[in-house]
């Protein structure tokens, strides 16, 4: 499936002789565990989900370190900063996206067993559909159990600075050419890390070390599909009939924001809660259509699916103007409305008093800017290259924070920063930035700026120049803090902020119209849903000018007189409006 | 060069008052970004290299022009029809501020603009408005 992406194959390979070298006795050729028999299944206790039956394959992987390492990373970063009990980690949330995938599962089975069975028989015509069922669902537990083993330290604070990595960039091209979807970088190391013959080898000892005693009925006996496991983790599947499985595990409603949305709630003392039973009793198939004009999709099934068969559809052939490949989808439809509204509510809210919190994003900028320096050091200084610098975020967990990182930080001036975090000395919020804040006067300008900012190709130098002019302010209005603007802004902890919004994948597409009534009814009729969450962001989302609380006094007039120069913004009602005040 | 914002933030500027311009149904603007990726047009900005498109539905899905054009909603530059949200509407003075932009543009970028002004029109005329599917 890989043979001509060279840098995904690359990465495998790497993460191949990274897992034999940190961890010998699980991986590679001197690998030796699971030690002791195992059981071919066990029952795990989630204080969400409740108990829960774990299979064999599901438990050699969970007690291997590229799992238990999990242990250590917390779900929300640094959140526990201003929410102290949300301490949960990516182990537990791994584990509930394996419940709630497998709920799903179960109930597409009972709603519309037929359905499936028509999908397996067209698939695999030859074997029986008793074992194929139990084999999907087995590589379905396995692709949600994975979906998040590529993340390193405070999660999405360190995605960011390793997923500027060339490597990694490289790699989520090449993701996206392979499967036809654009992800993120933790997406592209899980990916990874599902393709690796490390995990294989870890099932193939697992299976030959088996307790001989009696089996559950649905336990699948044959061979495991790795590739329909590392597609699922990016929200494909080897074949176009088996794609709802990949949109249970990536896509709009899907069984990992169904577990994080509550677990992060719960675990924050968030009193946010949505349907399950609803969505579960609604959940259904589709069947639809997927474009697929530049071929890529052609080329990943008949590369991962030996013997594929399936006729694309000419353009213009069947309801699609570009040759197009006959699917099933996992939907839900209009009736589960109160639900589809209820988990969009809990993901704003979520973004609004977690993700977004000015604390949150205060602690996390620090940490963004320790590993940016770190990165830089890594390279200029001791020539790492990609591989040796992703060797260190596989290495890191959040451990770090308090031991590697602070080995490789001492006598630096980064030490500084990771001091403030570990002791929760963060940046105060002094300017707050948004649409409403504008008047009549200011609108021009500031939409200028809001739109550079939100602008791909020019959201790096808009931000770096408003911080480079700050940093020039300070140092003219306190010529001793620094030497130039860049170190100023630097020991003032001062920086520019302006955090991704909230995100629903293709929202829309997931839900189903009403089927069978003749009349189509544009979702929008009956919940305009991206004007919902374009409305709540126009009221939620912020720009924010950050720095240490001892240079607050300095900071507020440097990049008031800077705002004032590169973006125009003059008056003095306006800066009432976006100062914060304690 | 132009960037996908600016490509975009003239699009709707100039066809503010000319054409109904798509929200809700994102469809048509997929539908000529990846046009204009795909055809060979003199004076093509290079940020179309790297613009990227799913195949997860019936048509290509572009998420920088997504997220770009419900940014623009949200950060109150674009405002849309309530309450169906079918189209984008420009206030005026934003429109006129947009549109100076594009005099500064070299001439091969100003002949790309008015292709893609001239796709994007058919592109959106092409496209029935959210309410009246509804009540056919």
């Amino acid at each position: 499936m890989l043979s001509s992406f060279k840098t995904l194959s690359s990465i495998v390979s790497f993460l191949d002789s990274y897992l034999e070298k940190t961890h010998p006795k699980f991986f590679g050729r001197q690998a030796c565990h699971p030690y002791s028999s195992l059981k071919r299944s066990k029952i795990l206790h989630d204080n969400l989900w409740g108990t829960n039956r774990f299979t064999w394959r599901e438990l050699a992987i969970i007690d291997s370190p590229i799992f238990q390492r999990l242990r250590f990373i917390h779900q929300i970063g640094l959140a526990y900063h201003v929410y102290m009990s949300a301490h949960h980690t990516r182990f537990e949330h791994s584990l509930g996206v394996v419940i709630i995938a497998s709920r799903i599962f179960e109930k597409i089975l009972e709603h519309q067993g037929k359905d499936v069975d028509t999908i397996i028989n067209s698939i695999w015509p030859k074997i029986n559909l008793r074992t194929q069922i139990p084999r999907i669902k087995q590589e379905l537990r396995l692709a949600a159990l994975l979906h998040d083993t590529g993340h390193s330290l405070f999660s999405h604070t360190s995605e960011h600075v390793y997923g500027k990595i060339h490597k990694i960039q490289q790699a989520k091209e090449e993701l996206s050419d392979l499967t036809g979807k654009s992800k993120g970088a933790g997406e592209v190391l899980s990916f990874c890390l599902a393709k690796t013959d490390s995990i294989q080898d870890l099932l193939g000892r697992a299976k030959s070390n088996l307790l001989e005693e009696e089996y559950h009925s649905d336990e699948y006996q044959g061979e495991i599909d790795f590739n329909n496991v590392a597609l699922m983790i990016v929200g494909r599947s080897v074949h176009p009939y088996l794609q709802f499985l990949g949109d249970i595990i990536s896509s709009g409603f899907d069984a990992d924001k169904l577990d994080y949305l509550l677990r992060d709630a719960t675990n924050a003392g968030l009193p946010l809660r949505y349907d399950l039973e609803r969505y579960l009793f609604s959940v259904c198939l589709e069947k639809n259509l997927l474009a697929d004009d530049e071929g890529k999709l052609e080329s990943l099934y008949r590369g991962s699916f030996s013997g594929f068969n399936l006729e694309k559809r000419e353009a213009g052939d069947y309801r699609s103007k570009y040759p197009c490949y006959e699917t099933y989808r996992m939907r839900l439809p209009v009736k589960a409305l109160n639900t589809i509204e209820q988990i969009i509510i809990c993901k704003l809210m979520l973004f609004s008093y977690i993700y977004h919190h000015q604390k949150v994003r205060a602690a996390e900028g620090l940490l963004q800017k320790i590993l940016e320096r770190l990165v830089k050091q890594w390279r200029d200084q001791a020539n790492l290259d990609d591989d040796q610098i992703l060797a260190k975020f596989l290495d890191f967990t959040d451990l770090a924070l308090d031991g590697d990182l602070k080995k490789e930080t001492i006598n630096t001036e980064i030490e500084e920063y990771r001091y403030r975090i570990m002791y929760r000395l963060l940046p105060r919020e002094v300017y707050s930035l948004g649409s409403p804040s504008a008047s009549h006067a200011e609108r021009k300008s500031l939409s200028d700026f809001l739109a550079a900012v939100i602008d791909p190709d020019k959201k790096i130098t808009t931000i770096r120049q408003l911080e480079i002019a700050i940093g020039s302010e300070l140092l003219r209005q306190s010529s001793n803090l620094a030497t130039d603007p860049e170190e100023a802004l630097w020991k003032a902890g001062v920086w520019v902020d302006a955090p991704k919004s909230p995100e629903f994948e293709d929202i829309e597409e997931l839900i189903m119209h009403r089927p069978h009534s003749g009349v189509t009814i544009p979702l929008p009729r009956v919940f305009p849903i991206g004007e919902w969450l374009d409305a709540y962001k126009s009221f939620r989302y912020r720009v924010r000018i950050f720095c240490f609380s001892e240079y607050r006094e300095l900071v507020q007039r440097a990049a008031r007189r800077a705002m004032e120069t590169e973006l125009n913004l003059v008056s003095n009602e306006f800066y009432q409006n976006i100062l914060r005040r304690r | 060069m132009m960037t996908l914002g600016e490509l975009i933030k003239q699009l709707v500027s100039h066809l503010n008052t000319e054409v109904r311009i798509p929200f809700e149904n994102e469809a048509p603007w997929h539908e000529l970004f990846y046009q204009l990726k795909r055809e060979n047009i003199q004076g093509k900005p290079p940020f179309f290299k790297s613009l990227r498109f799913d195949w997860d539905g019936p048509y290509p899905k572009c998420k920088q022009v997504t997220e770009y054009l419900h940014a623009l909603h949200w950060n109150a530059c674009i405002s849309v029809c309530n309450p169906t949200f079918d189209a984008i509407t420009l206030p005026e003075d934003i429109a006129a501020h947009w549109k100076a932009e594009a005099a500064k543009l070299d001439p091969e970028q100003q002949d790309f603009l008015s292709e893609a002004l001239k796709r994007a029109k058919q592109e959106f005329r092409a496209c029935p408005s959210q309410s009246s599917v509804c009540n056919t």
